[in-house]
């Protein structure tokens, strides 16, 4: 690739060269400080979508309480679910899968760094973009599955339904980069010997969930260009006096929606199938199992949407057909959870709070995993759906799910982060108050929801018999609360202690764990030639006759020393450098978006800054492709 | 093993035996809104479809759970191991097993709700024919009249229904979508606009039956309550008759004045009261008024107080409500005549 030299390129086109500081992050490119931007953002989401939460929970702590008005209470919800969902969970695995991902298959940076950032930015702005609805009218209060037609300027004439939908259509962008990204790096990047079925399974996670989403985000993207169209340009999708059609929306948003619940729960589900091979000193048991159940997993997922729909109306055969799907697919799920299992048997289990929180994650998930196969039987669901019960049901798979296994994952590869470890026992302290606060919140639902509490209702009458337990839920909601508090702690300590934690202090067995932590910018000095799975650990042991690991005594545990080095040694290995572009380009976009809900009241200036958005994205887009490839 | 590990095990436990307990608790209720009861014919079939899968379900939390302890505490690492692990990487016999039998399980259970789902889409062909119309933030119910079935009755938030006889409920909306539900007597079946959607059951025995909507429609959605009233067959027969009458409202006193103020006041623009000028169709239907018992969706009692209060201010009754506030443009003493109007309407 021939390099343009400096003097040839106008200055605004000199890529720049910081890598610490403000200019440092903006500009960056590494797919490992671009994980920390995705984990960081995503947690401060977090605490956003658990205040929100609790002050729901406030609110339904006795039957009709005023803690929040009726429209205030239905932007809170709407606002949690969406944060949750696009703000929480998905980034928040985005973060992994950004950081581990090159590191687990012996890359050096994911396929397209500048794309990464980019994707970054337009997620931040996304959910910027949405937040800042607080300050122009009110948050959206449609719900977070945005059911037409309340989503019509009709019913909901004010500007929270286009920040939502506009903001979604954003991070719909940003999931589509970096599934692109992520596919074409795990396809392509791969250290010699590294075949797929050597890749760990949180990489081959990271691969069906990057296809999940290319596939899932257009039907969104579409339905939500419909809504769109119709709040900004008058058209007629949902309008139904017109012959819109509000069932279009349902099928586009679940074909959406069902996928997605997988695209949350998969890369939890990879980091439990890192954390407890490690945990266990044991390979993962059934390793092709488990990676084609999650495959399956991923194109099952496709054949269920309708088991959201099971009331709407569309007729026997349909349900049958769904009400079936849904029940085949707790075969491949239930698959991983004897898998699970299966590997921590025979092994020499530490319960270190990695461990903990996977455990947890098996242990709820399996009670999610029941409550789902008893929805699936449509005549029963025609009584679950939209109460508690389901709410109880999803957060169970989301929460006691894929936010455990995220803080185990959390846990995990800390060390492998910042190069220090999270305190064990406020770990333990914060898992035993996470474990009881979810199940004091979230199990009393099953019970008032079959007793048919209706979920997005702001308040209920008295003498329903969901009092007592909507107080238990309540209290629960705020140990979950202290239970967060004490993860934060455990966080500022850990950031403040001087102790470096010791270079495998999990005994680990995949790639990740062969270079220095934190890694050096560049990931590895040499790109390891890679002979098996779990790598890592057969360079530590090796198997005797009757198939016990033995250490093998050649193996050089690295130390501080060769981290040290390690930092040192990067020179001569070529990495691209920042560039403010992806920032640029992001920018344009929330620019764009506001003036498209700016035109009808100002007209003539909401085409102005739809314009001056354009300008921007056009620059970004411009300055990226003419920008040199290095700064020398 | 020791003590300590007994402990760590209880603990462990104690949130799914809190859970199992939760769901014991709440199978044995005559709670407003319980869906796990027989007093319809359709709730009792989901009850008895519901029950063994629920079963089926503990049997395999039980099982797996208790699998799932089984294995941290017999293979937890207990410090001082002279081998590593054996480092076992599949057995695909027991893969194979694990697959198959969740796929057996769930076949079985895949049978009744198949046959179910067809069942519950019968129509019985003595069905009495309920049109309900939803609306931000009430139910309508459409009775064909008995003495002339081209000529329709409309009652609002308070069904009437005979009970042991199929009622065919045909549920429409006239702007989002709802859900019709009473959880005492049947699951719940959306109101989409532009669409009719079917749903029959039969109260197996006379009562007073609560239900919601179950879909999110905006403020007050949380009090788009309604009841369903089953009655004897004769006795629902002379309510229904009674309801195809026209209003013989009494024309004096109090409640003439707020007859008057009735006919010349924006109300008539949405209410209707047959047989007078109020002929409007976007709102309850109040002819037989003063026969109701509840009002505004079932959240008060009705009593000349409580419309009193509607009246003066419904949006403090019910966030977003489409009546317009009359405390301002009206005085106490015109709104309690008419009140008193209303509540003449037998
Ligand atoms: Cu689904
Ligand atoms: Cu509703």
């Amino acid at each position: 690739m021939a390099t343009i030299p400096q003097a040839a390129v106008p200055g605004f086109l000199r890529r720049p060269t910081a890598t610490q500081g403000f200019v440092g992050w903006v500009t960056t490119i590494d797919h490992k400080k671009i994980g920390a931007l995705y984990g960081v953002t995503a947690f401060i989401f977090f605490i956003l979508g658990g205040v929100e939460a609790l002050l729901i929970r406030l609110q339904l702590a006795q039957p009709n309480l005023d803690v929040l008005t009726a429209d205030r209470y239905n932007q809170l919800f709407t606002m949690h679910g969406t944060t949750m969902v696009f703000l929480v969970v998905m980034p928040m695995s985005s973060a992994f899968m950004n950081f581990l991902l090159p590191l687990q298959i012996g890359a050096r940076d994911v396929a397209f760094p500048r794309l990464n950032a980019l994707s970054y930015w337009v997620f931040l702005f996304g959910g910027l973009f949405l937040y800042s609805s607080l300050f122009f009218g009110g948050a959206p209060n449609q719900g977070w599955y945005g059911y037409a037609p309340l989503t019509t300027k009709l019913y909901t004439p004010g500007h929270g339904v286009d920040f939502w939908a506009l903001s979604l259509q954003m991070l719909g962008i940003a999931s589509l980069a970096s599934s692109f990204n992520f596919i074409v790096t795990a396809l392509n990047m791969r250290a010699p010997g590294m075949t797929l079925l050597r890749m760990p399974v949180f990489s081959w996670m990271t691969i069906v969930v990057s296809f999940l989403l290319i596939t899932a985000v257009p039907p969104i993207s579409v339905a939500l260009f419909e809504v769109s169209f119709d709040r900004f340009f008058g058209t007629n999708f949902f309008n139904v006096a017109k012959g819109g059609d509000p069932i279009l929306w349902q099928h586009l948003f679940w074909l959406f929606g069902h996928p997605e619940v997988y695209i949350l729960i998969l890369p939890a589900m990879g980091i439990v199938s890192e954390i407890l091979p490690a945990m266990s000193g044991k390979p993962l048991f059934g390793y092709a199992v488990v990676v084609f159940s999650g495959v399956a997993i991923g194109f099952m997922g496709w054949g269920v949407w309708a088991h959201h729909m099971f009331v709407v109306g569309l007729g026997p055969a349909a349900n049958a057909a769904f009400a079936t799907s849904t029940m085949l697919i707790a075969v491949p799920t239930g698959v991983k959870i004897f898998n699970w299992i299966g590997t921590m048997w025979g092994g020499q289990l530490r319960f270190a709070a990695p461990a903990k929180f996977a455990i947890g994650f098996v242990a709820m998930f399996i009670i999610g995993g029941l409550s789902g196969v008893t929805h699936a039987v449509a005549p029963a669901d025609t009584q679950q759906n939209d109460t508690y019960y389901i709410i109880a049901h999803f957060h169970y798979v989301l929460f006691g799910g894929a936010i455990f296994g995220l803080f185990g994952g959390i846990y995990y590869w800390w060390p492998k982060f910042t190069g220090k470890m999270l305190n064990e026992g406020i770990g333990t302290l914060h898992f035993w108050l996470l474990l009881i606060g979810f199940n004091l919140t979230f199990g009393p639902m099953h019970v008032v929801g079959l007793n048919g509490q209706l979920r997005r209702t702001f308040t209920y009458a008295e003498g329903t018999g969901w009092d007592t337990w909507n107080l238990v839920e309540t209290i629960g909601a705020f140990v979950i609360a202290v239970a967060v508090l004490a993860f934060i702690y455990n966080v500022i300590i850990t950031m403040r202690s001087r102790v470096r934690a010791p270079h495998d202090p999990w005994d680990a067995r995949t790639l990740e764990w062969l270079t220095a932590s934190p890694p050096p910018e560049h990931n590895f000095d040499e790109i390891p030639v890679v002979h098996a799975r779990d790598e890592f650990w057969h360079r530590k042991y090796s198997e005797d006759e009757s198939g016990r690991a033995v250490p093998r005594p050649d193996y050089q545990p690295q130390t501080a020393a060769v981290v040290q080095h390690a930092h040192g040694s990067g020179h001569g290995i070529h990495m691209p450098s920042p560039s403010y572009f992806p920032l640029v380009t992001a920018l344009g976009l929330p620019i764009m978006a506001s003036g498209l809900m700016m035109k009808d009241s100002y007209g003539y200036a909401g085409w102005g800054t739809i314009a001056v958005g354009a300008v921007v994205l056009l620059t970004g887009i411009y300055g990226w492709c003419l920008e040199p490839v290095a700064e020398e | 093993m020791g003590a300590r590990s007994r402990f760590i095990t209880l603990i462990r436990l104690a949130p799914l035996l809190l859970t199992l307990a939760l769901l014991a608790g709440g199978c044995t209720t005559n709670d407003p809104y319980d869906t796990l009861t027989d007093f319809g014919d359709h709730s009792k079939t989901v009850r008895g479809l519901f029950w063994p899968v629920l079963w089926v379900a503990i049997f395999v939390f039980f099982a797996v759970e208790g699998l799932l302890l089984f294995t941290m505490i017999r293979f937890r690492r207990r410090g001082g191991e002279r081998q590593m692990p054996k480092q076992t990487h599949g057995n695909t016999r027991l893969e194979v097993g694990w697959t198959i039998v969740p796929s057996l399980v769930l076949a079985i259970i895949a049978v009744p709700t198949i046959s179910t789902i067809v069942d519950l889409a019968r129509t019985p062909q003595n069905a009495l024919q309920v049109r309900v119309v939803a609306r931000q933030w009430w139910f309508e119910f459409i009775y064909a009249d008995p003495a002339d079935p081209n000529r329709a009755v409309s009652v609002a938030s308070e069904a009437h229904i005979p009970a042991g006889r199929p009622i065919h409920w045909t549920i429409e909306s006239e702007d989002v979508i709802h859900s019709f539900w009473v959880p005492n007597l049947a699951g719940k079946q959306d109101a989409v606009p532009g669409k009719k959607n079917d749903l029959v059951f039969t109260a197996r025995q006379p009562g007073v039956y609560h239900g919601e909507c179950a879909e999110y429609c905006l403020d007050s959605h949380a009090l788009m309550r309604f009841i369903v009233i089953a009655e004897p067959e004769g006795q629902f027969n002379t309510w229904l008759q009674g309801q195809a009458q026209s209003a013989t409202a009494r024309t004096t006193g109090s409640a003439g004045r707020g007859q008057e103020l009735f006919l010349g006041n924006a109300c008539i623009g949405c209410h209707a009261i047959e047989g007078s000028a109020a002929q409007g169709r976007t709102a309850p239907n109040l002819t037989h008024f003063g026969s109701r018992v509840s009002l505004a969706g079932n959240r008060l009692e009705n009593t000349p107080e409580n419309v009193v209060r509607w009246v003066t201010n419904p949006q403090q009754l019910k966030p977003g409500a489409k009546m317009p506030a009359f405390g301002g443009t009206l005085s106490e003493e015109d709104i309690k005549a008419i009140a008193d109007y209303l509540h003449s309407l037998k």
